[in-house]
Parts: C-alpha cells; structure tokens; sequence
C-alpha cells in the first residue's frame, strides 16, 4: 500500500514534467537577432548601397587605373596587379562580382518580388532599374554571366547557366520595359522616401534613369548588333525623356565606415599611398590648359602652385620619386558621391544618339552641355571658351573619321575621372576613344590592353558544369568594335 | 532507527516466507574497522540475501540447509564464509585495490563496476591530475590517456585546451566533448576572439577575427579547481555516452568532485588540506635564428630596415637607427643570439589552495577555495590569469531512504592575452626583429630613440609601446552547481532527481592605444598607423539542465539480475551579448566608448536551445560474469525542423568476464574480459540553420565598410537578405560506432592490457555548402555527407616491481586512429574548412581521404620532377596541391612511476607521429631573414638545385636548363616566397615528442608529522613540457601551438598564425593535511 502511494507519487512528478514541454518549448529556433521580414523600403536602400559601394569603390579603382586617370603609386604595391593588367581568377572576385550578386542583386531581388506581388510599381521600377544597371555591369566586366537563371537559391537553382551577353542585353531591355510600363500612380504604388537613397522619392527621375540606362546599353551594342541599337534609341526618342541630373548617391558622413569608398579604404586606411595620376590624364588637360586637372588631383608635397606630376602607366618600379609624396594625387573628399549616372554622361549619351542619327536634336548643344556638367560637377564654373570656335575641345563640324564620336568619348573620358573610371573603361573599349591609352610599361599581357577580368574562383569552384572556359584579360567581349 | 528496523522486520518477514530457519546477524567493518553499509550478503547459490544498514549491520534468515555466506560490497574482495553453526558472523573486508581503480563514472553519474561495461574507459584520479601542477586539469590529462588528443593553443596562461575523442566527426559543429561535473553537463565555451567578436563589426584595430589580433581567453572547462576534482574519466565511444544524448556525440569528459569525508568517524570534526604551489615558465621553444647576417637589405647595411638581409657581421661599431636631434646610437655589428629571447621574462604562477571537509556517518561537508595567479612570460602584465574558485558542496542521509546533495561553485576569472597574428602583434614584431637589435633595449619607450616617432624602423612598432598600452582583459564570475534528491521507494526502486545550473557574466574590454607618430618624424606615415580604438562586450550564459530518473534493480531468477533505469532529461541554454566599439579616439589613455567622435557600432545577440530527452536501460547480469547492456535514448531539439526534430538512438553493449566464467584463477591470467558494444548518437544542428532571415546591411571591401544607417538628413536604415539558405528539411548527424576489446590482467593484475578497436561513422553531416554567388547566396546549410573514424587504442600498465617498500609502475598507451571523409554530396569535390584563405594555405576536405587536409602551393615542377623557374631565377608557383593531413598518424604515451618509501618519482612522455601544421613563424622568419635556413649556400648567388626554364612556343611546351642565380637582388624574395619549397615551405610536420611531467615528491614520515601539528605533509618538485622534440625540418615553432581556435576543434588543427610560443615549467609544491 505504502509503495502504491509512493509510486503514485513518483508516477505523478513524472507526468507534470513530460507535459511541461510542449510544443512552444520547442519553437524557438525563430533567430531573435535577426528579422524574418524586411519591408522594401529597409531592404532596396540596402542593395543600391551595395551595388554603389562596389562600383564606386574598388571597379571605381580598377576603372580608374584602366582608364588611365590613376596609376599604380611608387613605394607601394596594393593595385600593381590592376596596373600591370596581372588579374587572377581572384581579382574582385567575392568583393566584387560575389557582393554583386548576393549582396546588391539578391536585395534586389527581393524588392522586385515583393513589390510585383503588392503591385508596388514605385519600388518596382526603382528595384528593377537598380538590377538592370548592376548587371550590365557585370556583364560588361564578365560577358556572358549568369542572368536568366541567376538569383533563384532559393527555388533550388544552385547551378545557374552562363547566358551569352546578348541575352543578357536583350533581357535587360525587355525588364527595364516591363517595369516602365506599370502604372505608378495607383493606389498600390506606395511612394518611396528618404529610403530612395537616389532620388529621394521622384519617381519622374526614376523613369529618366530607365531611360538613359537603354539609352546608354543600346548604345553599347553599336558596333556588334547596329540594326538593335538604331530601332531601340529611335523608339526612346519618341519622347526622349532622359536624366538632367546626377543618379547618384550622396549619403556619407566624415566618419569610420561612413564615407565614400574609396576615400575610406585608399585615404582613410592605407594613407593614401597607392593612386597618383596617371600621365595620360595629364598630358591631355595640361595641353589644354583644362582647369579641371587642378581640380581632379593636388599637387605633389602638398604644394599650392604645381607644377603637376604623373607617373607612366604602370611605372610603379620608379625609383624616383621615391613615393607618392612626389607625384599628383587625386583629390578625394570623405563625402564624394557614388554617381551610377551622371549629368554629363546623360548629355554625352544623347550627343552621340544624335550623332548617329538615331536620336533627333542638337548635338553640338547636348555635348557642350556635357562639357558644362563636367566642370559643374567638380564645382568649377563652366569655361564656355574651352569649346568656343576655335578652342581646345570645339566640336568638329562634322563626324568625318568618327571625329565628333571621338570628341564625346574624349570629354566623357575626363568627366568621369575620379568618379567613373569603370564606365569610361568600357566606352574607350566600345569606341577605341581615348586613341592615346599607352600599354603600362610592366605588363604582363604582352602589350595588351585589358578588355575584362576573368571569371572568378568562387563561380569556377562551386559551378564547374556552367561557367565558360577561362579566356585572356585582353580577349575582347562581344560588343566591343 | 524505528523505520529500518520496521523495513528489516517486514523484510524478514517476507523472506521468512520462502523457508522459516536460522536467524543469522552480524556487522561487516572494513579494514579500519569502519561500518560498511550496503553491502551485500548472500546465501550462495540463492536469491536470499540482504544488505547491511548504516552501521554495517544486516540480519538474515537462511534455510537450514545453507552452508556459505557471501559478502561482497563494490570496491571491497568478495568473500565467502561457511555458516558453521554460527549465528553472529561479523566479517572484516579488506579492499579490493585492483576493483576500487575500476569502480566507474558512467553516463548519467551512474556509477558501475567497470567488469560490466561493454565499452573502454578511462579513469585518471586526483593524484594524476594535480602531479605537474597544471592550472588546467585538462592538460593534465595530456599523455595519459589513449583515443585522445589534447592540445593548448598557446604558452599565454589561461589560454584553451582543444580536447578530440577518437578524431574529428563534424564539420560544422562542434567537435569538443561535452563535460560534465557530478552528473550534471557545465558549458565549455571557448572564448577565442572568433566567439567573442562574432557579430563585432570592427575594423580599424581591434581584435578583428582569424589573421589579425586573435585572442583566446581558455575554455570553460579549465575552470574546474583541479584539487576539487576526485576522478575524471574519459568516455569516448557513443555506446558510453548514449544515455547523455546529442550534445555527448563526440564523448565525455566526466568530472567527479570530492566529496566529505566522514572525519566523525575517525573522532575529528573536521580535515584541513592546504597545499601551495609556486611554478616558473620560460619559454619552450623559439625558431631556430641564424647569428651571421645582421640588420640591412640587398645585402648591405641599413640601420633603419626591420630585416636581416644585410651583409656578414663584421663587428665593426656602426651607427643604428633613426638620427635623433643630431646624434644616434652605435653598436658593433655583430650577432645578439638571445635578443629575442632575453626580451621574455620568467612566467611566475602561484596556486594556494585551502579545503575543508568533514562529516558523520549521515552527512558529510567539502569547502573549498583556491587561487591562481599567474603572469605569462611577457614582460607586462599583458599576459596574465587570475582565478578564484570557491566551491561547497554538502551530502545527507536526511532518511533511511532519502538521501540529498548539494553542490555549488563559484568561479571568478580576471585575465589579460596579447593578441596574436599579424597586426602590430607582439610576437610577430620579434620574430622579424635584425639579429643584431638589442630589442630589450627599447623597454623605455619614451626615450626619444624607441618612442614611436624614432624607433629604428619605419616596418615596426615597439614592442613595448604595444605591450604598455594595448591590452585584451576577460572579467568573468561563473557559478555552477546541482542539487540531487534520491528516494528509495523500496529495495527495488530509487528515483533521482538531478538539476544543475551554469551561469556566467563576462566582460570584455579591449581597446588599442593611438598610435600617431609625429607629422614630420621619422615614422609618420607608417602602416601601423592607428586612431585608436576601445571595444566592451558584456555576455551572459546560462544553462539548467534536469534528469529524473527511475531505477530498477531485482533479481529475475537465481542467476539472471535485472537492472533497468528511465529518465527525462530537460536542457535548456541560453547566451546573450551586448557589444559595442568605437574607432578613433579623442583623448589619449582614455578608453571609454564615450572617447571617440565617431558613432559606435553597437550589436546585440541572443541564442537560445532547448533539448529534451527521454532514455532508457535495461541491464542483465548473468552470474556476475556475463553483462548485457541495452540502452536507447530519444531526443527533441529546438534547433531542427519541426518535423525532424525528434530523433532516436538505441545502443546495445556487452561483457564478458570469461576468467570468472571458465572459473581461471591461475597465477598466470588472473582477469580476463571481452567486451563489444553497438551504438548510435544523434546530434542536433546549432541554432537557427532552418528559416529564412534578413541581417542588418553594410558592406566590405576586405579593408573598410559602409556601415547602416546612411547618414544624411534623414538616416537611412537597411536590411538584407541573408546570404545563407536556411535548411526547412534539415536532419540531425548520426553517430554509429561499433567497438569491441578486450581485458586481461596477468600475474594479480601486476601486468594488464587494455585493447580496444571501434569503427565510427558519422553520417547526414550538417555543413554550410558554398553555392555559386549567382544564385544570389553563398551558402545553403545541408546534411552532405558521410566521416567516419577507424582505429585502435591500447593501454598496457605494469608493476614490474613491488616489494615492501619499493614499488615501480610503468603506463604506456597507444593510439591510432584513421579519419576518413567518405562523401560529400553529388557535385561537391572539395570543401574548404579554414585556413588563410585565397591562394594561400588552406585547411580542406576531399571525399575519400581524411578530414582536414593541408593544401598549398609547391613550385612548378616537369613532368620529371625538375622545378621550373621563371627568368629571375626564381621557382614559379605550381597547381595548389595537398600535402596530407593535419591529424597525427598515431600518438603514444609512456608513464613511470618509482615510489620508495616517502619518496615517489614519476614521469610522462608524450609522442606524436605524423600529420602536418602551418607555421607562420615558418614563413616570418624566412621572409624577414632571421630563420637559419636563409643562410642557405652562404647568401651566394646560386641556381636553384635541379631547375629549368619553360620555353613557351604556341603550344609547344619545352625546358632548358636553367643559367639564372638567385643574387642577392631577389633573394629575399626568393626566401619570402618559402625558397625551393615555395608555400609548402610553411607547412611542417606536427611530430613531437614532450617530456610532458615529472614530479618527484616527498612525503614526511609519519613518525616526524606526528610531532606537528598535521597529520600529512608532502613536499614536490614538479615540471612539465620540459622538453621537446621535432624532427629537423621542423625548426620553427611548437606543433602543438595555435592560432585558429573557433571553439569547435577542426580549424584549429590548422596550424599557428604567430601564435605566441609554448612554455616549458617547473617549480615546487608543498601539501599539508591538518
């Protein structure tokens, strides 16, 4: 009897402990750190960051050393391989094309999704124009990327194909149009804020982006497939509604992690030790008495009247002078914006649609507009006697020679230095402009320029099946000349 | 009193009912002539029997036709006796020496005669673990034990001890045993920077993670007083550790604390034990330098340079350093073979440990308090543990029946660690310092010819001024503890009821000084430039965890006993971290978050975990020889999907103790057993692996970030998604491992042998795969694949000698064990699981071959083996290439001891054979000129030994001989590059062998203590890590040495990134009982 009762008792205790742990006390594997849901207006700031961050920090400095604005310093090494044109399958390769994918992209991604789903068209646009801009950009840089069957991790789709770059292209258009076509003013359309790190909410800028974004992809495709870009830009001009003004992004702040890119990693970190101007850049506005150059770059010593002083392409084995505090370096600002567009570039990419006969208007006026921006950009006032008749960059009377092509691209060359180098690296790759690059004295590609970066390690290793053999860094991709 | 007699008179009662003879009594005393309660006596050849009281008393009714009794108790001989006609028979047992070594810890705190477990184990007891006077009882261990490989990361004091059963079994959990005190599992965290920093976004100095200023500040599980612990037994096989569920699938490090003593019974009130020990450290093991070439580049002089690429020396006084208000410092150019180490001090660590115990026959109390004070062998107290443990514990027979315990610990750790790796680390700035420079010289970094303005080399930073101002302090107070109530509902029938809680604070403080030369001096501009920086992270552990357990035991039948038990286990952990940081500090000194302009980065975590686990055993005794055991435990984790969350894992294990059955008892073969087991553990995934998350945005450029939110007049918040896939259909890793051995005791158990062989395999492994970056993520948490672990562990001891007052006993253990990674899933040939990343030297795993394999660059090579050179002469790089793996090929341990009288002498060995480790020393010390190596054919030019030049013509590839030397204009880029060996230079053989300890000690005899105060007093010399041995090529750094410390165990067997280098040490010991 006694037993009875004391394992009733026992039975008991038992009883209340197995009941304790239901359910709930097994559901919390729900991460408290981190949010299961993101709105849109949290999550598209973060991918246009990114996709900036990347572009305008280190392709900003690849550009700009392949573009022939900045050299490789003396007394110090960290971009010697872009300026030696010795990349690797390395090369940016999750700091660069991995954060595009799955740091801006996917971000992107997901906006698109969500707001195609709540018919958002607002966020829909903006994310979509953010998408198209970051892929072309890679597929500039790459080629043929993954684009159609790219982003979908988490449908299953872990071995994405490699698209050629005229699908890619092709694609670009066809979602830029299909984001253009949506009704923004429904009640659906939430209208973004601040959280338009762009715009600060002018969906009219937005459809302008769209706009000079074809305009500028189809004018990439000039050489390689004329009959797409002559009927894509004519259909553009139908109302020929194009940027006026920066797409860019100006949210810095003079603080650790906060400032522009390049500033923060090549000024803030290293001391500044490694991009000093390059003599191309040099030679060409220093002949033309362009008032920019003072304003691109200071003087050696931290001198007040110059002169100047650039170091060859790829010179960075000089001994003299023994550092970067001999030679012109360029001036940098903690809150220097990340331009995706700039005003100039619209006008350029208009004067050069009109040129071609594609686009109706005035091209003299839209390139000295361009000229303008420019110099607006870096806060000079506009020297209108520069493109006077007879001055240094007057537009020629006509385009015998490509004369008036090589005019655009030679003033679209100087107005993204320090800010643009990537873009301008594909537009001297599109349009052989500027005609006066000289092949960097230590590289390593046997006198040839380079014209990509190769497909990086991470993709080769995790997706054999797809990606494309490895080709030279001086093998031309499909659209250019 | 009243009730055990009632208990015995009903007892009597209900056995009287079988046959109704002789009433027989008696009192068992042990040798001492103290009660021995609970022991059973047993008419032989039936199921009568009963079990003394608390007095040692028993009464017994046995039919008339008994003829013997048998008494056996654990730990004491059986005994049989004939009943005669007696009606009081009292009985003296004497102590089973060989059985009481074996009574064993299992799972559960369940302790077991160890003739009955189907499984090996090991048990060391207090005496062994406190010999070298370690400050962790874990390194005690090293050496000791087959099946297991110990290691401590580095010679800092406090830093952790890495302890692996039976080799790797998981990729991307934890490979550590789980530990458990009386029962109860405590948390072993390793508080390396890589747990601590996790979430820390912290650029520009402090602690960032892996190469740059890594810091380990130990493991949990040194926070254990080795002078509390009784025993610690090793559980390595999942058939011992089945019952404690999924967090012991990689076995089981079972602390058994000391209990009181029943001083009562001897007439005094209580013990005191006191003992005090004071060891001095010095440094073990340094690279090998060369003491011919000083201070210079190219081959000439260069009295501001930071290598030793400089001429001969020459001894000819030479100017050195920076030009200081228009005078500098001279010396003669000649080699300062110790520079390097006379920049070490004398570690100095002192333990004082005070107990008390005592107690009657019904209670017993153990009290104790320990302190440790250690200071490293840097200069500075930048390298120092302070530990204080206070621990209580209480035991009471509050009934015949119910018996209560009690236990609590207090633990408060202040330590500081210098950071390791590359980042203006203490040690790296040695290593490079010219063979020629009096670095101790420098110690005042004020004097203007070592302040940072002025120190000899722009490349450098004063070691001093980084030791003085920079500094890395963990503060924590932990107390842990459990209660236990045990009821016996009948003679049948107990229920336990055990909880234990771990709970810790801990604070982090790191911060690093200014370091701003001034605009214009010598060294402005230098790349150790930093603003300053200071980080605080305050965390919070927690942890209970509760068994209720039944237990059965009657006999079935005359020769069959039944034993079972059920439980239900409820574990529940939780930490949370709160960390800020701020880079950029305004007033000098001053290292408060407030002390910066800039925005601090602030984060916050919590993880949580609960497991549930209900288990079961049924044990059968047949004749007390042959033992079968069944076990089978199910388990519910929060951390796996809803619909796997449950999984189950049964276990079977068997004995046989075949001398016992075939009834030998020879003088030859005195005890032989066989034994097997079968078992399966489950192991649970880490927490949050299934559901789709959002991480705060920011991005990096491996240099600098952009950090949310965007400033600007309104600032701009983000999220993105995360880049990691979470797994909905995620299944927890299976252990399977069969073991079978065997036992043999010869000559009364003066030589044994203790073999085991075990084959385990890990299946469903759960891992981060890489996934292509254009799917938008780079990884997705899978079960992928299959390791398994073969491999055989032998113990032999032996008692060559034991005479009256001379006893000599030698250990010596062997183990090899095979690792083996047997799949990956379709598509994946390669993972990487650590190391530096990029093209250098990685940790990875192949299908097929071991886990953990080091993977590196080699030179280019023909198809004949030449190396291929490119036209400077120097060999190019070839495919990355694996050169083995990174675990031992076997390891070995040998122990001696010698006891005379008062005296014993006693010794460890440990050797290690085979594997490979990473050494940046290796590569620093070629790079910077000061390794041996580099004097290579006297610094003359030279062609690479059997080289040739690629001759590239279209796709015609062909050689020819190659003319172009090495000069002294890249041979310091020839050396930097690892020379003929290029990176595989760095990777060297982890062989060594340590004198692990030696102690010799002396105790007093009694006839001189009886004069004092004390009843014992020992005095000791102890010593350990004396000595090491490597092969040759190893000339750079201790094998045992290590910087990739992740708190789980595979990546740290990658090898050392400036890991600060191991100590040797040696001091006295003094222990006094009152």
């Amino acid at each position: 009897m006694k037993n009875i009762k004391r394992y009733s008792l026992v039975g008991l205790i038992m009883v209340i402990f197995s009941t304790s742990c239901g359910d709930d006390f097994f559901d919390i594997n729900t991460d408290p750190n981190l949010p299961g849901e993101a709105s849109v207006q949290l999550v598209f700031p973060a991918g246009t960051a990114i996709s900036g961050f990347i572009i305008g920090g280190q392709y900003q400095i690849l550009g700009g050393i392949w573009s022939q604005h900045w050299a490789q310093s003396v007394g110090a090494s960290q971009y010697a391989n872009y300026d030696s044109y010795d990349v690797q399958s390395t090369t940016l390769d999750a700091r660069g094309y991995g954060e595009l994918y799955n740091g801006a992209l996917n971000d992107l991604k997901y906006v698109r999704d969500e707001s195609l789903e709540t018919e958002n068209w607002n966020y829909y646009l903006m994310s979509t124009v953010m998408s198209a801009y970051t892929f072309h950009v890679l597929t500039d840089l790459y080629d043929n990327i993954p684009f159609t069957d790219a982003l979908q991790g988490l449908n299953g789709l872990v071995q994405p194909k490699f698209d050629e770059g005229t699908v890619v292209y092709d694609g670009l258009i066809e979602m830029l149009d299909e984001a253009l076509e949506k009704d923004l003013t429904v009640a659906t359309s939430i209208p973004p804020g601040a959280d338009d790190i762009i715009f600060g909410g002018d969906m009219d800028m937005w459809v302008q982006f769209a706009n000079t974004l074809k305009l500028k992809i189809y004018l990439r495709q000039v050489n390689a497939r004329e009959s797409v870009a002559s009927a894509g830009i004519q259909a553009l001009y139908q109302d020929a509604n194009f940027l006026a003004a920066d797409a860019h992004m100006t949210q810095f702040a003079d603080e650790l992690n906060r400032r522009n890119p390049v500033y923060e990693t090549e000024v803030d970190f290293s001391g500044f030790p490694n991009l000093v101007l390059s003599n191309t850049l040099l030679t060409y506005l220093d002949d033309k008495g362009d008032a920019r150059l003072d304003a691109l770059f200071n003087f050696p010593n931290d001198d007040t009247d110059g002169p100047h002083v650039g170091l060859i392409q790829g010179n960075f084995r000089a001994q003299t002078p023994t550092n970067k505090d001999g030679l012109s370096q360029p001036a940098l600002a903690p809150l220097d914006p990340i331009y995706f567009i700039s005003e100039a570039e619209s006008y350029f990419l208009q004067a050069e649609a009109i040129v071609r006969g594609y686009g109706t208007g005035d091209a003299k006026a839209m390139y000295e507009a361009g000229i303008d921006a420019s110099f607006t950009k870096l806060g000079l006032t506009p020297d209108a006697t520069l493109y006077a008749a007879g001055g240094a960059y007057e537009f020629p009377a006509t385009n015998a020679g490509d004369a008036q092509i090589q005019a655009i691209i030679e003033q679209k060359w100087v107005s993204m230095a320090n800010s643009q180098g990537l873009e301008s690296f594909f537009e001297q790759n599109r349009t052989g402009f500027p005609d006066f690059y000289t092949v960097a004295v230590n590289n390593v590609t046997a006198g040839n320029f380079p014209r990509r970066l190769l497909y990086p390690d991470t993709e080769i290793s995790s997706n054999k099946a797809n990606v494309p053999a490895q080709v030279n860094v001086f093998t031309k991709v499909w659209w250019h000349k | 009193m009243k009730k055990v007699l009632l208990t015995l008179f009903l007892a009597s009662i209900m056995l009287g009912a079988f046959a109704q003879e002789r009433q027989i009594s008696g009192k068992i005393t042990d040798s001492q002539g103290e009660a021995v309660p609970g022991a059973n006596v047993i008419v032989k050849g039936t199921t009568i029997g009963t079990t003394t009281d608390l007095d040692g008393n028993y009464r017994l009714s046995v039919p008339g036709e008994s003829e013997t009794l048998v008494f056996s108790f654990i730990g004491m001989q059986t005994q049989e006796v004939a009943i005669g006609s007696r009606a009081i028979i009292d009985m003296s047992m004497s102590s089973d020496v060989q059985q009481l070594a074996e009574v064993v810890v299992t799972a559960l705190g369940i302790e077991r005669d160890s003739k009955r477990l189907g499984y090996a184990t090991t048990t060391l007891k207090n005496e062994d673990l406190t010999k070298g006077r370690s400050i962790s009882p874990l390194n005690a261990l090293q050496g000791k034990v087959a099946g297991v490989n110990i290691t401590q990361g580095s010679g800092q004091p406090g830093s952790s001890t890495n302890v692996i059963l039976r080799g790797m079994s998981s990729l991307g959990s934890n490979n550590q045993p789980l530990y458990v005190v009386d029962g109860v599992p405590v948390n072993n965290t390793q508080l390396t920077t890589n747990t601590v920093f996790s979430n820390g976004d912290f650029v520009g100095g402090i602690g960032s993670q892996g190469l740059n200023g890594g810091l380990d500040f130990g493991n949990r599980g040194n926070d254990i007083n080795p002078n509390d612990i009784e025993s610690i037994t090793v559980l390595k096989s999942a058939s011992a550790t089945a019952l404690y569920g999924s967090r012991a699938a990689n076995g089981a490090i079972i602390v058994t604390t000391k209990k009181g003593k029943k001083t009562a019974t001897q007439g005094r009130k209580f013990q005191v034990d006191v003992s005090s020990s004071t060891v001095f450290e010095s440094v073990l093991r340094l690279p090998d330098f060369q003491n011919t070439y000083g201070q210079g580049f190219f081959g000439t002089t260069d009295p501001v340079e930071q290598t030793s690429w400089g001429p001969k020396f020459d001894g000819v006084v030479r100017p050195w350093g920076e030009v200081v208000d228009n005078s500098q410092l001279i010396k003669p150019y000649s080699a300062l073979p110790n520079n390097v180490k006379d920049f070490f001090n004398i570690g100095k660590t002192f333990t004082n440990n005070v107990s008390f115990s005592g107690g009657t026959d019904y209670s017993t109390f153990y009290m104790s308090y320990s302190n440790t004070n250690a200071n490293g062998i840097f200069p500075t107290d930048a390298d120092s543990y302070n530990r204080n443990t206070l621990s209580f514990r209480a035991n009471s027979n509050l009934t015949d029946r119910f018996t209560a315990g009690f236990s609590a610990n207090y633990v408060k750790k202040n330590s500081s660690f210098i950071s390791t790796g590359q980042n203006s680390a203490t040690y790296d700035e040695l290593l490079q310092t010219p063979r020629d420079i009096p670095v101790v010289e420098a110690k005042n970094f004020n004097d203007p010819f070592f302040n940072l303005d002025n120190y000899y080399s722009y490349y450098s930073v004063n070691p001093y001024f980084v030791l003085n101002n920079n500094g890395n302090e963990f503060n924590e107070d932990r107390v842990y503890g459990n209660m236990n109530l045990n009821y016996q509902v009948s003679d049948a029938v107990g229920v336990t009821w055990r909880v234990g809680g771990d709970v810790s604070n801990s604070q982090l403080s790191t911060w690093r000084a200014i370091l701003q030369p001034t605009p214009g001096s010598p060294n402005d501009g230098i790349s150790s430039e930093d603003p300053g920086a200071v980080g605080e992270q305050a965390f919070h552990n927690f942890e209970v965890n509760s068994d209720l357990m039944v237990n059965v035991s009657v006999p079935l039948t005359r020769d069959i006993d039944f034993g079972g038990l059920i439980g239900y286990n409820v574990n529940m952990q939780r930490s949370d971290a709160n960390y800020a940081s701020v880079a950029g500090l305004d007033i000098p000194g001053f290292y408060q978050i407030s002390n910066s302009s800039a925005s601090p980065a602030v984060t916050q975590s919590t993880v949580e975990r609960n497991i549930v686990g209900a288990y079961a055993q049924i044990d059968l005794d047949f004749r007390d020889y042959l033992f079968l055991t069944f076990g089978a435990r199910n388990d519910w984790s929060s951390t796996l999907p809803k619909e796997n969350r449950s999984f189950f894992y049964p276990s079977v294990n068997t004995s046989f103790v075949f001398t016992e059955a075939l009834g030998i008892s020879d003088n030859i073969l005195s005890y032989g057993k066989i034994r097997a087991g079968w078992a399966q553990a489950g192991n649970d995934a880490k927490p949050y692996q299934i559901l789709p998350v959002f991480v705060p945005a920011g991005v990096s450029d491996g240099f600098r970030s952009l950090n949310f939110p965007l400033p600007g007049g309104t600032q701009v918040n983000g999220f993105e998604v995360s880049n990691i896939i979470g797994s909905p259909d995620l299944q927890p890793e299976i252990t399977t491992e069969i073991e079978v051995g065997f036992e043999l005791g010869f000559f009364q158990q003066r030589l044994n042998f203790d073999v085991s062989l075990y084959d385990k395999s890990i299946k469903d492994l759960i891992w981060n795969a890489t996934l292509p970056r254009s799917t938008g993520y780079t990884a997705q948490t899978v079960n992928l694949g299959e390791i398994t672990n073969r491999g055989i562990e032998a113990l032999m001891t032996a008692t060559p000698i034991r005479t009256g007052s001379f006893q000599w006993d030698v250990s010596v253990n062997f183990t090899k064990n095979d690792n083996k990674l047997v799949s990956l899933t379709d598509g994946l040939d390669e993972i990487t699981l650590g190391g530096l990343g990029g093209n250098g030297v990685n940790l990875i795993a192949r299908p097929g071959e071991p886990v953990g394999l080091l993977n590196a660059r080699g030179p280019k090579t023909t198809d004949d083996g030449r190396i291929i050179v490119g036209s400077d002469g120097k060999p190019v790089y070839g495919e990355r290439e694996v050169m083995g793996q990174a675990a031992h090929d076997w390891t070995a341990g040998l122990s001696t001891g010698l006891t005379f009288k008062g005296f014993t002498v006693s010794g460890t060995l440990d050797v290690r054979k085979g594997g490979l480790f990473y050494s940046r020393s290796a590569s620093l010390t070629q790079f910077s000129g000061t390794s041996v190596v580099t004097q290579y054919n006297d610094r003359k030019p030279f062609i690479v030994p059997n080289s040739v030049q690629e001759v590239v013509d279209g796709d015609n590839v062909t050689y020819v001989e190659n003319a172009t030397p090495i000069t002294q204009d890249n041979l310091y880029s020839y050396w930097s590059d690892g020379g003929m060996g290029k990176d595989e230079a760095h990777v060297l053989t982890r062989s060594f062998t340590k004198l692990r300890e030696v102690s010799v000690s002396y105790s007093l005899p009694s006839n001189i203590v009886s004069k004092t105060p004390f009843t014992q007093v020992r005095i000791a010399l102890v010593g350990r890590n004396l000595l090491l041995w490597t092969p040759s090529s190893n000339r750079f750094a201790d094998p045992e040495s290590t910087t990739f410390n992740d708190g789980q165990g595979l990546s740290s067997s990658f090898g050392e990134f400036g890991a600060t280098p191991s100590t040797r040490s040696y001091g006295f010991d003094l222990r006094v009982t009152l």
